[in-house]
């Protein structure tokens, strides 16, 4: 086949232009270009390619959309790799295989786990999407999503009234619900911690926003330490690192910075959201790296930290439900946080059972990288049928992997997968629930609000007293 | 014949040496003076230093990774890994025996049937991990369908270039290596190159020089290769 004439396609010229800059940028795609081996292994060990079994869905093929236009155009001597069949030409309806092709990998990186060069294919396929949003044909949902951000500062265009109102009803909720009485506070200066969540935990999955806050009024019980929400930041999720948008990626981040340093925060928290987390910690300029003046973790870790300290009293027996952990991508295998959540999941119930694989060889729920906002087809031409049908078709190995534990209860802490696995486990009837971890504290802990060692002095009794307002300042 | 083993055995390993050399030296420049980036690599580097140096180590000479996962594929590409490597090692006697001899004081007799037999026994695991890898991309769909034309040629140019060199090995009347040994003498001096006359080694020697020409400019850059991405993955944030 000869190539297209791709002077009259101006698009396929920058698409040739943007992989040719490979070349010049980071070290690790270099790499992912030159030394894959094509073993195979990658396609047993990724969703995608063993329930939609076709050569797109391989992940070496996958990556080789890109590696082979880049030893084309981009290395010496593209002809004669053309002949050995490890390069190819430009093809007329490129840039439309590619926005398919690289939103069919939700960037898990299981594959990466298994490569015996530690390839990650997300990478690669980040990049894809990169080159895709750059001329402007990102699925509807991901620009439209940062275009949103970008207004308002959240993905799911809250204001500040509607922030505020979120906040206290959710404080409602609570006290109906649990009796006990909490606050949300927002933008209080000088409170030790400042809680950054996924926004969508403000609206859909309300429950472990509610429980975080029960959490942290444990801790406020405990030793003292205040937190706060700040209306400029409230939402950790980044669209930037799903449509390879760094500067977007950037930008939302840098909100979260000012925040702390507006507040004079001692720690950055960031709520159950891999991707928020993975950015926050190692990307953008609140990643540890940038020696801040505050420190960025996990609620995770801020749980573990006090549940080693013996903070937390529960109630093992409340929680009649059996439970499984569904470990998401960017915490089991960004950012290393596995046995944190089950170590308060243990301590929680009696009832956890471990779903297998698991951890960092835990199969993606098909949600990942942002498709499972996705629901139509996106604007993308194509796609077989809808992203929600591609994510119930490539999320049937999690419904598997989850009714063989036979559990009652997925705790997913991530709101990617938590809309995803919800959807999953409707779709296939399964009736198991989906929720945070933080979901669980609230419904097993038991707060005793007159202990005489807390050192919050003036802290009213008793626990169970739900018309105290002990926790207000 | 005399024009083959001319351009074969005196002019071609002056080419091999100098594209091996200098194709290897710039892509390995390229990857060094690339910027290591911003982008947050799996898996997460939360173990310390050391335990990261000897995880690097394991996967580069265990092949950790996929060993439980996929058994057939371990077993046959770590086999074959560890033939190369050894065959490799094997091949500098055509230099010098002197690490065995003066470092080992092995006696000539001992050198002779140490690399007839741990030599022979290389040359037959190799080919049969070989047939297997190959096999394995004819057979099973999903490997085959990201199969190209490359791999094909590299299969069967390690095929070729195990069996000439089990030819060497095996036929009879055995292949005299004094003969290879003051070649390669000769050539490494350039003093009056005697270049061998035997049809097969100068096969084996032509497929070989192929190969390390290739390898700069291909997959075969997965060997330089591993040394890079491993340890980025292990690097410290």
């Amino acid at each position: 086949m000869n190539a297209p004439d791709t002077k009259s396609q101006p698009h396929l010229q920058k698409m040739i232009e943007q992989v040719k800059a490979i070349k010049t940028g980071p070290q690790v795609m270099q790499l992912y270009m030159d030394i894959c081996a094509k073993c195979g292994i990658c396609a047993d060990q990724c969703h995608v390619a063993q329930t939609m079994p076709m050569k797109r869905t391989n992940p070496a093929a996958r990556s080789d959309r890109i590696r082979k236009l880049y030893r084309r155009y981009a290395l010496p001597g593209g002809g004669f790799r053309k002949i050995m069949g490890s390069a190819r030409d430009i093809e007329l309806d490129e840039l439309e295989n590619w926005v398919r092709d690289f939103y069919e990998c939700s960037g898990c990186r299981r594959c990466g786990v298994f490569c015996p060069f530690g390839i990650d294919n997300s990478v690669i396929a980040r990049k894809g999407r990169a080159i895709v949003h750059a001329l402007g044909k990102s699925p509807f949902m991901m620009s439209e999503t940062q275009r949103i951000s970008d207004e308002t500062g959240n993905d799911e265009g809250q204001t500040y009234a509607s922030f505020v109102d979120a906040c206290s009803f959710l404080e409602e909720e609570v006290l109906d619900e649990f009796g006990f009485e909490v606050e949300i506070p927002i933008d209080k200066k000088g409170a030790d911690i400042l809680f950054v969540p996924a926004s969508a935990d403000m609206i859909s999955f309300p429950e472990t926003q509610m429980g975080v806050s029960v959490f942290f009024k444990a801790l406020k019980l405990y030793d003292g330490t205040t937190w706060t929400m700040s209306s400029n930041s409230f939402d950790g999720a980044n669209f930037g690192l799903f449509t390879g948008d760094d500067k977007h990626m950037m930008r939302k981040n840098q909100l979260t910075y000012d925040a702390c340093i507006e507040l004079g925060v001692k720690k950055l928290v960031i709520g159950e959201c891999g991707h928020a987390y993975r950015i926050a910690k190692r990307m953008g300029p609140t990643a540890s790296k940038n020696n801040n003046p505050f420190e960025t973790l996990n609620i995770f870790d801020l749980a573990d930290e006090y549940l080693h300290k013996g903070a937390f009293k529960f109630d093992r027996d409340k929680i009649k439900k059996k439970v499984t952990y569904h470990d998401p991508c960017n915490f089991a295998r960004s950012t290393g946080i596995a046995e944190e959540p089950r170590r308060l999941l243990n301590a929680m119930t009696g009832n956890f059972t471990e779903m297998t694989p698991n951890r960092s060889k835990n199969w993606c729920c098909g949600g990942g990288g942002g498709l499972a906002v996705m629901d139509g087809p996106e604007k993308v031409e194509l796609i077989d049928g809808t992203f929600l049908d591609y994510r119930m078709r490539t999320g049937k190995i999690k419904v598997d992997q989850i009714q063989s534990t036979g559990a009652d209860y997925v705790a997913a802490p991530c709101a990617n997968c938590k809309r995803q696995v919800m959807q999953l486990m409707e779709h296939y009837e399964t009736g198991v629930k989906t929720g945070g971890v933080f979901d669980l504290f609230m419904e097993a802990i038991i707060l005793d609000e007159a202990k005489p060692d807390s050192r919050a002095a003036g802290e009213p009794a008793p626990a169970a007293a739900a018309k105290q307002n002990g926790d207000k300042p | 014949m005399d024009t083959f083993g001319t351009v074969v055995g005196k002019i071609l390993p002056f080419v091999t040496i100098a594209v091996f050399a200098v194709g290897l030296w710039f892509r390995i420049r390229h990857w060094r003076k690339a910027a290591v980036g911003n982008m947050a690599l799996f898996p997460f580097a939360s173990k310390s230093k050391g335990e990261m140096r000897r995880e690097v180590l394991g996967e580069i000479l265990f092949f950790t990774s996929f060993r439980k996962e996929n058994q057939l594929l371990w077993w046959a590409t770590w086999a074959f890994h560890v033939a190369v490597g050894l065959i490799v090692l094997g091949h500098t006697r055509l230099i010098t025996d002197w690490p065995l001899r003066g470092l080992l004081g092995m006696s000539e007799g001992a050198v002779n049937t140490l690399s007839a037999t741990s030599g022979g026994a290389m040359g037959i695991l190799i080919l049969a991990a070989l047939l297997v890898l190959f096999s394995r991309r004819l057979f099973i769909g999903r490997v085959r369908e990201i199969s190209s034309g490359e791999d094909l040629f590299l299969l069967l140019l390690l095929l070729s270039i195990v069996m000439t060199g089990n030819m060497l090995r095996f036929q009879n009347p055995h292949f005299d290596i004094t003969v290879a040994q003051t070649y390669f003498a000769s050539l490494f001096t350039f003093t009056a190159i005697q270049v061998p006359a035997s049809p097969v080694f100068l096969t084996h020697f032509l497929l070989v020089q192929i190969m390390l020409i290739y390898l700069p400019f291909g997959k075969l850059l997965h060997i330089p290769g591993i040394f890079f991405s491993r340890p980025l993955l292990a690097r410290d944030y």
